[in-house]
C-alpha cells in the first residue's frame, strides 16, 4: 500500500488507519467527534498528501489557457495570478474525470491539484491531450512533497506561531487566494482554501519541511484529524465528493456544480453537458427527526412510495444532532423544505430537502 | 501496531460474552442484562443512534434484534439468548454516548427474561472472550 511522508507520524499518534485510494491513511486519531469539534471550534490538521499536485507550464500564455480551457468546464482565462479556482476536468461524454483546484502562479505557470483516486487517470488524460493538440505544454507531477490542510477559525493564529513573512506572506490572503513559499526554486504554496466550511490553509511543501511543520503544529497542540471527521465536515457544508456526488457518469450540472459550468467557451464534453436538461440533480437534505442514519445508495422516495432518487452521501451531523446527507433526486423535488423519505433498511424516514447548507462557518471571503 | 485496541479492551470477569461482542450479566432478580463490549464500542467509534426492541419483544438467540450506528458504520445487535424484553435503556435512545463511555454499566442496552438457563451456561466466559479477541 502507498504511504504519505507523514505515515510514520500517524502511527506515532496511534491513528486508526484505513485503505483510501490505495494509501494507508488515518481515519481517526482520538475520535471523529473530538476531531470534528476541534475543527469547528478551534482548528485541526489533516494529511492530504495523497492528493496530487501537478505543475503545468508553457512558453506562451495562450497555449496554456487554451490547454486548460479545453479540458475543464470553467473559464480559466480570467483567473488572476495568486488566485485559486475550483474547476473540473470533463470527459468527452460530459461526465467528470475529476474535480480539481487550479492555482495560477503567473501567465506561464499553474498548479493543478487532483484527487488521489483520480490522479493517474488525470495525468494520462492531460498527457494524451498534450500529445494530440497542445505539444508546447509541460506536465510535471510533484514528487516527494507533503500536502496538509490546517482547518478551523484559529488556523491563522497557529500558523503565525510558526511561520513568518520571511517564509510566506499569508496573513493578507482571503478564501481561494494563495502565496508561494519564499526561498524555493520550485513553487510550493500556502493557500487559504479547504474542504470543511471553515477558515484555514492548505500547505504544499517539500517532504522534509512538510514533516517539520506538521510536527511543530502537533507539538503546539493542534489536533491531528482523519478522513472520518473530514467527511462529516465537508458533508455539513454540502461540498461534493468525487465517487459520491461526482462521477464520470454524471454531468457537472447533474452534480449541482452548475456555477462552474461555462456555456460560452468550447471544451471537451460541452455538447453532452448541454444536450438535454438534467432529469435529476444533487441536493442536500436533513432528517426531520433523530433516528437511523441515511447512508450512500439508500433509496429516496416520495410520499406515495415511488423511488425518486438515492442518497449519495449520508451520516450523522453533530451540528443538527441527526442524520443528514446529499442525494441525487428527480429535479422537481429540489425545493427547500420539500418532504422526501429515505428508505433505511426497509423503514421510511422523513427528511427535508435543503438546497444550500444553513451552516455559516468561519471562511474569510474577500469583499468585492 | 494494529492490535492496540484489542489489547486495551476492557473485559469484566463476572460477565458472559458472545462471539458477536455482546456481554450478558445475570441480575439478582433472575433477569439478564445485555450490552455491547468495550471492544465493540471502540471498533464502532462515536455511537450516535441505537435502535432496540421494546418491552415484551421476543428474543431469539443469534438473531438480529436491533442496530447500533456510529458516525462511520452500522452494526447489528444480536440476541445472546432466547427470551423476552423486560425493559430497554431509555437514556441511550436520547443520547447514546454512554455506550462509548461506559459500555458495561450506564451503557447497558436491554434487560430481558430468558426462556431457560442452558444458553447462559453456553455463553463465552471472560477468558474465552479474551482468547477470541487475541485471535483477531
Amino acid at each position: 500500500m502507498l504511504k504519505t511522508p507523514l505515515h510514520e507520524e500517524h502511527l506515532l499518534l496511534k491513528a486508526r488507519m484505513v485503505d483510501f485510494a490505495g494509501y494507508d491513511m488515518p481515519v481517526l486519531y482520538s475520535g471523529i467527534r473530538d476531531e470534528y469539534t476541534a475543527v469547528r471550534n478551534n482548528c485541526g490538521i489533516f494529511d492530504i498528501s495523497h492528493m496530487a499536485p501537478i505543475l503545468i507550464s508553457g512558453k506562451n500564455p495562450e497555449d496554456l489557457t487554451g490547454f486548460l480551457n479545453y479540458l475543464t468546464c470553467r473559464d480559466v482565462a480570467n483567473l488572476e495570478s495568486g488566485k485559486v479556482q475550483y474547476n473540473a476536468i470533463t470527459s468527452e461524454q460530459g461526465g467528470l474525470l475529476d474535480d480539481i483546484t487550479i492555482y495560477k502562479i503567473n501567465d506561464l505557470k499553474y498548479i493543478l491539484l487532483a484527487n488521489s483516486s483520480n490522479a493517474q487517470k488525470v495525468i494520462r488524460h492531460l498527457n494524451k491531450w498534450k500529445e494530440e493538440k497542445f505539444a508546447s505544454v509541460q506536465i510535471e507531477p510533484y514528487k516527494d512533497y507533503v500536502l496538509m490542510a490546517l482547518q478551523g477559525k484559529n488556523s491563522e493564529m497557529e500558523l503565525k506561531k510558526i511561520l513568518t513573512s520571511g517564509d510566506a506572506d499569508f496573513q493578507d490572503l482571503f478564501f481561494y487566494e494563495f502565496t508561494l513559499f519564499k526561498n524555493h526554486n520550485h513553487p510550493y504554496f500556502l493557500s487559504r482554501t479547504g474542504y470543511t466550511g471553515e477558515d484555514g490553509f492548505e500547505i504544499l511543501l517539500p517532504e522534509k519541511e512538510g514533516i517539520e511543520l506538521w510536527k511543530k503544529l502537533i507539538s503546539n497542540g493542534v489536533a491531528p484529524c482523519g478522513l472520518g471527521s473530514r467527511d462529516t465536515l465537508r458533508m455539513e457544508v454540502f461540498y461534493p465528493l468525487y465517487g459520491n456526488e461526482l462521477s464520470e457518469t454524471r454531468t457537472p450540472i447533474e452534480s449541482s456544480i452548475d456555477w462552474i459550468v461555462s456555456s460560452k467557451k468550447e471544451y471537451l464534453g460541452k455538447k453532452n453537458i448541454f444536450h438535454s436538461p438534467p432529469g435529476k440533480k444533487v441536493t442536500g437534505f436533513i432528517m426531520s427527526a433523530k433516528g437511523a442514519l441515511p447512508r450512500s445508495h439508500f433509496p429516496a422516495e416520495n410520499a406515495s412510495g415511488e423511488i425518486i432518487g438515492e442518497v449519495t452521501s449520508g451520516g450523522f451531523s453533530f451540528l443538527w444532532d441527526r442524520g443528514f446527507g446529499m442525494a441525487f433526486l428527480n429535479k422537481e423535488y429540489l425545493k427547500d423544505g420539500q418532504k422526501i423519505y429515505i428508505d433505511i433498511r426497509g423503514k421510511k424516514n422523513e427528511a427535508l430537502v435543503q438546497i444550500k447548507s444553513p451552516y455559516k462557518g468561519s471562511i474569510k471571503r474577500r469583499k468585492k | 501496531m494494529e492490535n492496540i485496541f484489542w489489547i486495551m479492551s476492557q473485559i469484566l470477569e463476572n460477565l458472559k460474552y458472545t462471539k458477536d461482542h455482546e456481554w450478558v450479566k445475570k441480575l439478582e432478580n433472575g433477569h439478564y442484562q445485555m450490552g455491547i463490549t468495550d471492544y465493540a464500542q471502540s471498533s464502532l467509534g462515536d455511537i450516535v443512534y441505537v435502535d432496540m426492541p421494546g418491552e415484551g419483544s421476543d428474543l431469539k438467540q443469534g438473531s438480529s434484534i436491533g442496530t447500533i450506528e456510529s458516525v462511520k458504520a452500522v452494526s447489528d445487535i444480536y440476541s445472546p439468548m432466547d427470551g423476552s424484553v423486560v425493559s430497554k435503556n431509555e437514556t441511550i435512545g436520547e443520547d447514546p454516548v454512554a455506550v462509548n463511555e461506559d459500555p458495561y454499566n450506564t451503557g447497558w442496552l436491554l434487560e430481558f427474561q430468558a426462556s431457560g438457563e442452558a444458553q447462559w451456561n453456553g455463553l463465552l466466559s471472560a477468558a474465552q472472550y479474551k482468547e477470541l479477541l487475541d485471535a483477531h
